[in-house]
């Protein structure tokens, strides 16, 4: 019975060792000085161009910086499970959201986040940059980049169609979907993307208005909204027009750009990295205003969609942090030309507008959307997004587009929209 | 007599590391997570509800329609799955030669083991609007110029019935054709002799003697629609509208995705769960009654 | 009967190409490029270099290379671990005669009725409690599929007749002699159907994963993929890339464990 002795003590000893190995902690113990930054995409980029300055700027400083590149959901969601753990250590010290997740963060998990107030002048970023870092007074954000909302379109399928730039600027959206049936005609190309799915086209809408899905203090703002209503009709007119190139979702707007499928995009300003990444298409785009909605003097030509912000946990290096968060993103210089030019990522900062160097950039033909895109961020209204912007947006998106499909009337949606409201955003 | 408890005893020890780790990983999960739903609240502000996660269940639109999406793709993928099986299932066995057997076996069952992350992501880069699914639909003309095959309801729909068919029929296939392995040869030999067509054959002989089978089948491939998450997450993310919406995926998003509410969203696991034993219970209730009228 | 062999071949093809067409196609894409796949030039742009290229991309991407070894060691060792407890289990139940231990067969099979949905919170939240969050040994926890392992083993009961552990006892035999030595040789076939189902499970597996591990050096597979689902102008060729570096394993898992001798009843393959 020797044997099955042994066997039995191996299979004992196996599994315990197994066990043991799962148990130890897979986190390289960190030392003191080690930064963590989390970005996604072209801000990714931009944490590393800091960190590359810093070390430039400050060559004795024994920080190390690990900048963690991640998909942007897969990020947020990161982010949101380590916040619900109640424990800083699965959370980086610095990372980068969007404005519509603020308000969550804070108002859940405030405690984990360090207080940026005494660090920077907030006075000197826009306001509607500003609002949206803000909690009773106390500031918990850098403010970094807008998404200013433009709208990019082919010059070279206007001019087919006998217009010019100038017929393309400070439009009403009457205006635009009598230009969109003119080029139609010309050159077949419908005028515009929309994804009534994804409220791209509806936030902006909202915002160049000036209106959101819930007010300030977060109640609902759908009934006797005006603009809200608005907007709706505005969207449906441009189907009804028959001048959209509809699509199903995010990633259409790829092969849309790519394949010359519309002439225009009405969106933030981070379209423009990608569809600068079209080269074949150099000197065929530019950008102008948003159109905006008739009805009131209230309603702009300005929006803004997905900007962003940078944020600071409350960790032992928290102090340093906000110190190099600050002095990167919100004073340096140099980081923000070579953001603006590289991404086309604009500071939201006076201070660095005022001191920006543009490059010149041949793929806008001559147009310099950098300082365009700054004179824009002056006049963008500003709206408190608050909690559950995105559960709304994949809420109203749908509704929209049954809408829009015309299994609604525009008072049935707006109902539908209003309960939607209520059941989401009271209870908090 | 104390010989043999004290035997049994040593045999139960056989028993419990399973018992222990099942235990673990699901049935304590699975009070919890009933324990949880019985909390409202978003992010770490929690209050006790009772029952009120279920109420407000029952009139959210968003999880009616994922529970219509559900039943519409139970009602269009189980057919087609029970059919293509059997039909493969039964020309598998028909066939003579054994590595043309093992070859098409082993070719109908890859698409079962294969991740269904990655065949996910693959379908989503080859179905957009320009994709090359698109493209031979455009030549085929089933698909007009203008639009692309997630544009639609009904598109985004067969599109992932469709996936979901591509994926789970070589398994049932497999099941299905061990089953028709224990039917008595030669009544299906006979069938042949006397001429009789293969859908009379499928009709008469072959079905009624597989019909427990059909029934497993059935419920599996229904669990496996209830609890569809990384096919609708990753390819249509809940569809043109809410189309393609699952309650896994409003699950996930409740939980994840917006303000954290993990006690609704726990309500929405164990309504799937309820929903799943009501559906099983009624496909075997049907069957017992079916083939009591016979 | 000449119709019925035409209709059952024509069926098997078609079958066939419809099964096929997706592994085809990403194939395809491998030797492509980005562009090429994208503006729809597919079949004009495909070429060898294109493919080693991707390939040498695909293996420079650390990421993709540590979820790689990730996913190998975490399917491995659940599905050893599946197979211990499983057969353990399966063995206790053919040695047990009492009425009870039908119930409890009843409750390890139920749980395989249990969505994954369902169950996705409450672990999170328990292993959050329990600092269990991002290790290794939740994620092979989370990756074990004994319950199907244990039907499986039960539903074989037949091809260990119960002789044996007669014979066995009067040589003297304790009982977990006969499970290592008798069991366990007789049913050979069964534990590599188990061991083979169980890495499938166990590499495939998304949702609970996902949600258990926070930390990028401990992705497996499927996590890595799913995290790199939501990443902006990807390049395609790359991806398609690494979705067939990424199923490779389970395809060669697979076959290393099929029958040889075609002639062999197995519960699967023949």
């Amino acid at each position: 019975m020797i044997k099955t002795s042994l066997h039995q003590w191996a299979v004992v000893v196996i599994c315990a060792v197994v066990a043991l190995f799962g148990m130890l902690p897979t986190s390289i113990a960190s030392e003191t000085k080690d930064i963590t930054i989390w970005a996604y995409d072209n801000w990714a980029k931009a944490a590393e161009k800091a960190v590359e300055i810093y070390q430039n700027n400050h060559p004795g400083s024994d920080y190390i910086f690990h900048v963690v590149t991640m998909g942007q959901d897969d990020m947020v969601q990161k982010v949101k499970v380590a916040l619900s753990t109640g424990a800083t250590d699965a959370l980086p010290d610095i990372f980068y959201d969007e404005d519509y997740n603020y308000a969550e963060y804070i108002l859940y998990y405030g405690d984990m986040f360090h207080e940026l107030t005494p660090y920077f002048d907030l006075t000197k970023y826009y306001p509607f940059k500003a609002v949206n870092v803000t909690t009773d007074g106390a500031v918990y954000a850098i403010p970094y980049d807008a998404g200013t909302g433009v709208m990019f379109y082919r010059t070279d399928l206007i001019q087919a169609a006998g217009l010019t730039d100038e017929d393309m600027d400070n439009l009403t959206w009457e205006q635009f979907i009598k230009i969109g049936k003119k080029v139609k005609q010309a050159t077949g190309v419908d005028m515009i993307i929309m994804c009534p799915g994804g409220d791209m086209e509806g936030r902006i809408l909202y915002q160049s208005a000036g209106t959101w899905f819930f007010d300030e203090n977060g109640r609902e703002n759908i009934k006797d909204n005006q603009a809200f209503r608005d907007a709706l009709a505005a969207m449906n007119s441009l189907y009804q027009a028959g001048i959209v190139w509809d699509v199903p979702g995010w990633d259409d707007y790829f092969a849309a750009i790519a394949n010359g499928k519309a002439v225009a995009l009405v969106g933030g300003s981070w379209w423009a990295p990608i569809i600068t990444s079209y080269q074949e298409q150099s000197g065929l785009w530019r950008i102008t205003q948003v159109p905006r909605l008739t009805g009131s003097d209230a309603y702009t030509n300005y929006s803004n969609l997905s900007g962003g912000n940078w944020f600071v946990i409350e960790k032992e290096n928290s102090e340093f942090a906000s110190q190099f968060v600050v002095e990167m993103f919100a004073n340096n210089q140099e980081l923000a030309d070579f953001m603006a030019n590289e991404y086309y990522i604009v500071p939201t900062n006076r201070d660095l507008v005022a001191g920006l160097t543009v490059l010149p950039h041949p793929f806008w033909g001559g147009q310099d959307i950098i300082t365009t895109l700054c004179r824009y961020n002056e006049s963008v209204p500003s709206v408190v997004y608050g909690l559950n912007a995105y559960e709304m947006t994949y809420t109203v998106g749908p509704l929209v587009r049954e809408y829009i499909n015309g299994k609604y009337t525009l008072d049935e949606v707006l109902a539908k929209i209003y309960e939607a409201a209520v059941m989401i955003g009271g209870n908090f | 007599m104390r010989k043999n408890r004290a035997h049994c005893r040593w045999k139960l020890l056989f028993l419990l590391p399973a018992m222990l780790t099942i235990v673990a990983t699901v049935y304590v999960p699975l009070v919890y997570a009933f324990y949880l739903s019985l909390f409202g609240g978003r992010g770490r502000k929690i209050e006790y509800v009772g029952l009120g996660n279920y109420t407000k269940l029952m009139s959210d639109d968003m999880f009616l329609s994922s529970l219509v999406n559900s039943f519409i793709f139970t009602a269009i993928i189980v057919p087609c799955i029970l059919l293509l099986g059997c039909l493969l299932a039964y020309c598998l066995w028909n066939l003579k030669s054994s590595a043309a057997k093992r070859f098409l076996s082993i070719l109908y069952f890859m698409p079962s083991v294969t991740s269904p992350v990655a065949y996910s992501l693959f379908f989503k880069q080859i179905t957009y609007s320009d994709g090359i699914v698109s493209g031979i639909l455009k030549a085929l003309h089933v698909l007009s110029d203008e639009s692309s095959l997630l544009n639609s309801v009904a598109g985004a729909r067969i599109l992932i019935s469709a996936i979901c068919v591509w994926s789970w029929t070589g398994f049932y296939a497999l099941i299905l054709r061990a089953a028709i392995d224990n039917i008595n040869e030669s009544a299906i030999e006979a069938a042949e002799m006397d001429g009789a067509s293969t859908s009379k054959i499928f009709r008469k002989i072959i079905l009624p003697n597989i019909s427990p089978v059909l029934v497993m089948v059935c419920i599996l491939s229904s669990c496996s629609i209830f609890e569809l998450y990384t096919e609708v997450a990753l390819i249509t993310k809940g569809g043109p509208g809410i189309s393609t919406y699952t309650m896994a995926l409003y699950l996930y998003r409740k939980a994840f995705v917006y303000v954290s509410e993990f006690g609704y969203a726990s309500a929405i696991g164990i309504a799937v769960f309820v929903l799943l034993i009501l559906v099983c219970l009624v496909i075997i209730i049907q069957k017992k009654v079916y083939g009591n009228e016979k | 009967m000449k119709n019925r062999r035409l209709f059952q071949r024509g069926f098997l093809a078609f079958s066939s190409v419809f099964f096929a067409f997706p592994y085809l196609l990403m194939l395809l894409c491998c030797l492509s490029t980005d562009a090429g796949i994208k503006g729809n030039m597919l079949f004009g742009s495909l070429s060898t270099e294109h493919f080693f290229s991707n390939l040498s991309n695909t293996f420079q991407n650390s990421q993709f290379i540590c979820a790689f070894f990730n996913s190998c060691l975490v399917s491995s060792i659940a599905s050893a671990a599946t197979l211990l407890v499983s057969s353990l289990a399966g063995f206790g139940f053919s040695v047990i005669r009492a009425s009870w231990s039908k119930l409890l067969l009843a409750v390890i099979v139920f749980s395989l009725f249990i969505p994954e949905v369902t169950l996705v919170i409450p672990t999170f939240q328990l292993a959050k409690n329990m600092k269990l969050l991002s290790k290794y040994i939740t994620l092979i926890l989370a990756s074990l599929s004994i319950p199907f392992s244990t039907f499986l083993f039960c539903q074989n009961r037949s091809r260990f007749p119960s002789d044996l552990i007669e014979s066995a006892k009067i040589d003297g035999a304790s009982d977990f002699c006969i499970y290592l030595w008798i069991y366990l040789g007789t049913m050979r076939r069964i534990c590599v159907i188990s061991l083979t189902i169980s890495f499938l499970s166990a590499w495939n597996a998304m949702l609970m994963p996902v949600i258990l591990v926070q930390t990028q050096e401990m992705f497996t597979i499927s996590i890595y993929l799913n995290s790199v689902s939501s990443i902006w102008s990807d390049d395609y060729a790359i991806l398609m890339t690494s979705l067939s570096l990424s199923t490779i394993p389970v395809l060669l898992v697979f076959f290393l464990f099929q029958k040889r001798n075609p002639s062999d009843p197995g519960f699967l393959l023949n």
